[in-house]
């Protein structure tokens, strides 16, 4: 599930020409470390939604990648 | 408390809000990530706050609307009538500035404009530094007027325009895919 939604990030990253260096790691910071705008955030939370029916903004802000692991793994739970 | 629901979005008149959460959007208004891409940047005191939200208990024209997603508070929005005109703007909380949801709850309340009220053109005014908001209007289908004033951009939504956009957005969000 982590390996998919790294390539999920990635694709968004590509999707919207942002270049970085970083590592996707659980501790990256959406915005600040992996440089993604509101826009590529929207589109990440569409992506999101479509591969795992999962809402990102349910219980409010997220703002790592260790976040959404999260939201995805607490969804399948279910 | 009477509230305009579309999608997952629910928008409270400020006129019906508790003081204390006036004074929440108080601080958020005054953050600086907030009003610097304002029209008018200046800090607002409390009285002044208090005493614009009593003047538009008054107003037929003007509507503050706080935000909400799924009932957690998100930012607030704003709609000036003028004739069959109208200006919008709305401005998200600190904690979610850059989130992602200026763009649905931008969606949601366009189509509460055109549904509710008897408007046929939505303007918006963006400052030229404000990129991200500049997209966001774009991709929510607003045209830019070339007029320039003040540092800000004119974007612009007709009826038309707004009818030809997705009904719900589940449907609009598939149009942002490549």
């Amino acid at each position: 599930m982590k390996t998919k939604i790294n390539s999920i990030i990635k694709d968004v990253l590509n999707e919207r020409e942002i270049e970085t260096n970083v590592e996707i790691s659980e501790e990256s910071k959406l915005r600040d470390d992996l440089g993604l705008d509101s826009f590529g955030l929207a589109l990440l939370t569409v992506h999101i939604e479509n591969e795992y029916g999962v809402d990102v903004f349910e219980d409010g802000i997220v703002t790592t990648v260790g976040e959404i692991y999260e939201i995805v793994s607490r969804s399948n739970d279910n | 408390m009477v509230e305009i629901r579309r999608g997952n979005i629910s928008l409270v008149n400020f006129t019906e809000l508790s003081d204390s959460i006036l004074k929440e959007l108080l601080i958020w208004r005054n953050d600086i990530n907030i009003r610097s891409k304002m029209k008018s940047s200046v800090l607002i005191n409390e009285e002044e706050h208090l005493s614009f939200v009593e003047n538009l208990k008054k107003s037929k024209k003007s509507y503050y609307w706080l935000a909400l997603r799924k009932n957690i508070k998100i930012g607030t929005v704003y709609l000036h009538l003028d004739d069959n005109e109208a200006e919008w703007g709305y401005y998200l909380a600190p904690d979610y500035i850059g989130s992602g949801l200026g763009l649905e709850l931008g969606y949601e309340s366009i189509h509460i404009f055109f549904e509710e009220f008897r408007i046929y053109q939505i303007n918006g005014y963006v400052k030229t530094t404000n990129k991200e908001n500049r997209n966001l209007q774009e991709i929510l289908h607003f045209k830019l007027n070339e007029f320039k004033n003040n540092g800000l951009f004119h974007y612009y939504m007709s009826e038309n325009d707004f009818k030809a956009m997705p009904k719900t957005y589940k449907e609009f969000k598939k149009t942002l895919f490549k």
